[in-house]
């Protein structure tokens, strides 16, 4: 192989991965080509050794690039083509149409970039004319119900059979499955962004493949957290877990005075006392958050992933707090606070909902907060932080406002994260804006950005 | 001018590795080939027990190189990784100088002059005398070139990898009180993680990355065939191989690493067992959980009868 023939095909790799959003630097390419005219590869296997170890950078990356690397071999001239249809091309196209015609018509838009764009930014006005200024807030899920997002996740599992009839081995499938799958996250969040774009400028002027590198992690802060794909879910836990360790360290180093090295004046001057001189030295201990914090969670259907990231930050963060005990509810209410302690994060929130007996059952606040004021009223004390995790849909039942009053009066302060935005609280069996007046700190958390800001104040002392 | 090892093509690295008794496979050298040419930290990431950190140590030997090692675990930080002032020598010099400052204090006459003088002495306290050198700052003062091993960095919290970034990419410390310090040679750095926890895209940035998978059969039957000096026949190889891959095939919790297979037949070989043999207690070195191992033993045992 020429130098210039692997030159071309490292830059046009390079290419494919920013256009796919994965961060590649020049500097990486540069080394790559360096490293090209060093080794002089003769094969296309002897080349991708050498651009895998340099531009991955996880070991998803690593695979993947070995892949696309493979893949941009095999379809080497018609390789645009196959950029916009994501590989799809090898199913049969009859087959798509009948058995998922949802996803059939996902990849004719990504086909025509410009086409779906407009189909957007139609359907937007249409939601606009019917809803006015909400569009602007919960357009995101008007959207995807326009688009009818939610249909593809069962049409995957039926083209997998009709492909498993055709003949198709199951690696391929699985292949396949995996780039539906991305194709939608990919959708999803340029329907975000859009959205994001539309509520920041009236003109409705953006463009849907901008040129600059996209980090995945940016974009997914500002999605409603209720309305997530399996993909989407894994990366924010994982968001979360890292959020928790940087929160936990924070405390920690103010705590522990990381300035001195947690050298302790006072402690070294106790050790030494017998002596004339200073020699052995004293470190400070770590301090825990002092008050106790009291958490009572929704674990009902519409709250469940809330309580999932909550219960992941929670987790992390479990040993700052001197005091802590964890409640979930739905129709009644259960303490957890010995499985928080227990168990790790990702066996937790399985146990969680695998043991409340009644998760099948309608949230029921009165009942609840009944139950806790009887059996764990003496749990408190003027000190106590509680914090309850709700949307304060009440299903028409007693809102349990006259329990809410008692607990107000003997905690230091009432928390209430809920991921209904404010002309909801009138609407429907919504309480919240009777919750609204015993709350003392009040968040609306529908983001994961939101959710950060909530957080942070919970932990402020 | 800073003295560096650097290897002439990838093949070499190979060869050099199995001289020191580490079975290579093309991605592996090729990643060393490239972080020792550019001169950039490698990150081996992977599996517990697939050989991250048994490849530092056999890059050290083959290259006849210190192999300086920084164990990474919760709670580290800069005192336990660059360096130290050795507090409680400093306070034991300070109380027994304290009668010389009388004397060297005895002809000045006002304050100032007396500050002039101490002046002088400024440095003593935060000089090198006084500096524990932890394994970092050991790797770059170094004169000779040493391979760096920062193990299991997934271990260490999320600051200390700020603290690493200035010695990764630039090859140097700084130390306040005393100045910056340049690495005399750069060391072949090699950064090990299992995973446990995401490492950030800046440390990631500044390395080669290198993806160590279980190794395929044919490379695992030379791994063990060099661990055991080649002393075993071959049918002794395929009866070890044909085991494993049945015990490999049962729904096991903990899956055998390669150091534990490794482990294993190095115990078989040197007690002499064969097939019909084996016993519960012999699976010890390589199945680390007792239902694991009945499941395991069971398998075998069946396979006898047929």
């Amino acid at each position: 192989m020429e130098i210039k023939e692997s030159v071309e095909f490292t830059t046009r790799v390079y290419n494919f991965l920013s256009g796919f959003g994965m961060p590649v630097s020049s500097v990486e390419l540069s080394q790559t080509l360096l490293m090209i005219n060093q080794l002089k590869p003769e094969t296309y296997d002897d080349l991708a050794q050498i651009i895998v170890p340099i531009m991955a950078r996880s070991k998803d990356q690593y695979f993947l690039i070995q892949e696309i690397i493979t893949f941009l071999i095999e379809t080497s001239d018609e390789w645009k083509n196959v950029h916009n249809t994501f590989g799809l091309i090898h199913i049969d196209p009859l087959i798509l149409k009948e058995v998922a015609p949802t996803i059939a018509r996902l990849i004719d838009w990504l086909n025509h970039p410009d086409q779906f764009y407009k189909h957007l930014q139609s359907l937007y006005m249409q939601l606009r004319a019917r809803y006015g200024d909400r569009t602007l807030n919960s357009g995101y899920m008007l959207l995807s119900d326009a688009l009818e997002l939610d249909k593809p996740e069962k049409e995957l599992i039926s083209l997998s059979k009709a492909l498993q009839l055709a003949g198709w081995c199951p690696e391929d499938i699985k292949r396949i499955t995996t780039t539906i799958e991305d194709m939608l996250v990919f959708i999803r969040r340029n329907i975000s962004e859009f959205i994001l774009n539309a509520s920041r400028v009236s003109g409705l002027e953006t463009s849907l493949h901008s040129n600059e590198p996209k980090s995945g992690e940016r974009e997914l802060w500002n999605i409603p957290l209720s309305f997530l794909s399996k993909k989407d879910i894994d990366t924010i836990t994982q968001i979360i877990r890292k959020m928790a360790l940087r929160f936990r360290e924070d405390i920690k180093r103010r705590q522990y005075g990381i300035l001195t090295h947690g050298i302790s004046i006072r402690q070294t001057f106790r050790l030494n006392a017998g002596r004339d001189m200073l020699i052995q030295l004293g470190y400070s201990k770590i301090k825990k958050l002092e008050s106790p914090l009291i958490v009572l969670c929704d674990i009902s259907g519409s709250m469940r992933n809330y309580a999932r990231f909550f219960m992941q930050f929670i987790s992390v963060v479990k040993d700052i707090f001197k005091k802590l005990r964890v409640f979930v509810f739905v129709s009644g209410i259960e303490d957890v606070s010995l499985l928080v302690k227990t168990k790790p994060a990702d066996e937790l929130i399985d146990r969680i909902f695998a043991d409340y007996k009644e998760a099948r059952t309608y949230t029921d606040y009165g009942n609840t907060l009944r139950q806790f004021t009887n059996k764990y009223l003496g749990l408190i004390t003027s000190k106590t932080r509680v914090l309850i995790i709700g949307d304060g849909r009440t299903n028409y039942q007693y809102p349990g406002d006259q329990e809410l009053a008692i607990l107000k009066k003997r905690v230091k302060d009432i928390f209430w994260f809920t991921p209904d935005e404010q002309y909801n609280w009138f609407i429907g069996d919504s309480e919240m804006n009777l919750y609204s007046q015993y709350a003392d700190r009040l968040f609306i958390v529908r983001t994961l950005g939101e959710l950060k800001i909530a957080l942070q104040s919970l932990l402020e002392n | 001018m800073q003295k560096t090892h650097k290897f002439k093509s990838p093949e070499e690295i190979t060869d050099l590795l199995r001289k020191a008794n580490y079975i290579s496979s093309d991605d592996i050298s090729m990643a060393v080939y490239i972080a020792s040419v550019l001169s950039k930290p490698l990150l081996v990431e992977g599996p517990p027990g697939v050989g991250k950190t048994e490849l530092a140590k056999a890059i050290s030997q083959s290259l006849n190189m210190e192999l300086i090692r920084l164990q990474c675990y919760e709670g580290i930080d800069d005192t336990k990784a660059i360096y130290e002032w050795e507090y409680s020598k400093q306070l034991l010099y300070a109380q027994i100088l304290k009668d010389k400052i009388d004397d060297i204090l005895q002809d000045t006459k006002d304050l100032s002059s007396a500050m002039d003088k101490l002046k002088k002495f400024n440095s003593t306290f935060f000089s090198e005398e006084f500096l524990i050198k932890r394994p970092l700052l050991r790797a770059i003062s170094s004169s000779e070139p040493v391979v760096l091993l920062i193990d299991e960095v997934d271990k260490s919290e999320p600051s200390f990898e700020a603290l690493l970034l200035e010695v990764l990419s630039d090859y140097q410390i700084t130390i306040p009180e005393i100045g910056t310090i340049k690495a005399m040679s750069i060391p072949f750095v090699i950064l090990t993680s299992n995973n446990a926890r995401e490492l950030s895209d800046e440390l990631r940035r500044r390395c080669i990355y290198l993806y160590m998978n279980m190794p395929d059969s044919s490379r695992q039957m030379d791994i063990i065939k060099t661990k055991l000096n080649g002393l075993v026949s071959e049918d002794f190889l395929n009866t070890i191989n044909s085991m494993l891959s049945l015990i490999n095939a049962q729904d096991l919790k903990r899956p055998p690493s390669l150091s534990e297979i490794i482990d294993w037949s190095v115990s078989m070989a040197s007690a002499g067992v064969d097939r019909s043999g084996i016993t519960i207690s012999s699976l010890g070195s390589l199945l680390k959980d007792s239902s694991d191992q009945q499941k395991a033993f069971n398998a075998l045992w069946k396979s006898k009868n047929q």
